[in-house]
């Protein structure tokens, strides 16, 4: 886990976060998210490619640590809801994000996130989080 | 060395989505331990355990471990509808969670591929832990299906 303390905290407050935080770089500035995927996370062994779900979880923990942070909270805020697409089918090799907060209201916080791996300009899936910000 | 023919592979891997033995051949599917329970006819259940390492803030199973648990139970169940090995892939996924599930329950999905078309896959799903009646998670996706896998 490379990345600033705070953040490190957040993604620590959820057993599994920590277990997929192993794998995760983040830039100095919190904004740009990398995921280097370990073999494990392989969902179809014959390209191989990143398990679709392992890409979710990855999106939706970077989603709910910025809105955590955003916050100065150090637990990850409860999912409502994720809808994600896959663009492109994922290698296995890194994978980047920089989630972009949509709204962050009294009770609920919006996510948007796309992920590429190679190009930039070319992402391979995009996820939009709704989290829940009441206890 | 042992020499795999990709064709062959390519059907096996997607034969065997639909047995126990595809689980382990799925490597993030094995490393949740997720475990087939049945399909068949456009259905399909699989059950994944409760592990403190699998688990979020609240104890629960964590959100990123039950969408695996979906994406995979969703391309059962399409599998299962199909009469002949091909290749899917998820277009998209929208999960909705509808309450914090329980601490140290292992999670069933059941997964309805509810309608077919030549190039697409509808599917809906659900995941409970002791009561099929009580879900905290409900699923809606649409998978591709890419092209057929030849002998």
């Amino acid at each position: 886990m490379n990345m600033d303390g705070r953040l490190a905290t957040i993604i620590a407050s959820s057993a599994f976060g920590a277990k997929l935080g192993e794998m995760i770089e983040v830039t100095q500035d919190g904004l740009t998210w990398t995921l280097s995927p370990r073999p494990d996370l392989i969902g179809n062994p014959l390209l191989p490619a990143l398990h679709g779900g392992a890409a979710t979880a990855f999106l939706e923990l970077a989603c709910g640590a910025i809105v955590a942070h955003s916050l100065d909270r150090e637990v990850l805020p409860r999912l409502i809801s994720v809808n994600v697409q896959f663009l492109a089918p994922m290698r296995l090799r890194d994978i980047t994000t920089q989630p972009t907060i949509l709204r962050t209201g009294r009770r609920i916080a919006v996510v948007h996130a796309d992920a590429w791996q190679e190009d930039f300009s070319s992402p391979v899936c995009a996820a939009q989080c709704e989290f829940a910000l009441s206890a | 060395m042992l020499k795999i023919d990709v064709r062959d592979g390519l059907r096996g891997y997607m034969l065997s989505v639909l047995s126990e033995a595809g689980m382990v051949a799925i490597p993030w599917s094995a490393a949740l331990e997720i475990e087939f329970l049945s399909s068949g006819d456009g259905l399909a259940a699989l059950r994944m355990p409760w592990r403190k390492d699998l688990s979020d803030q609240d104890g629960g199973a964590a959100s990123g471990a039950v969408a695996s648990l979906i994406d995979h139970g969703c391309g059962a169940a399409v599998m299962s509808k199909l009469a002949r090995p091909v290749l899917i892939s998820t277009l998209n996924l929208k999960i909705d969670h509808i309450r914090p599930s329980a601490s140290k329950c292992p999670v069933t999905v059941w997964a309805h591929c509810y309608r077919l078309t030549s190039d697409r896959a509808f599917v809906r799903a659900e995941v409970w832990e002791q009561d099929a009646a009580d879900v905290f998670a409900s699923a809606q996706g649409v998978f591709s299906i890419n092209r057929p896998i030849t002998a």
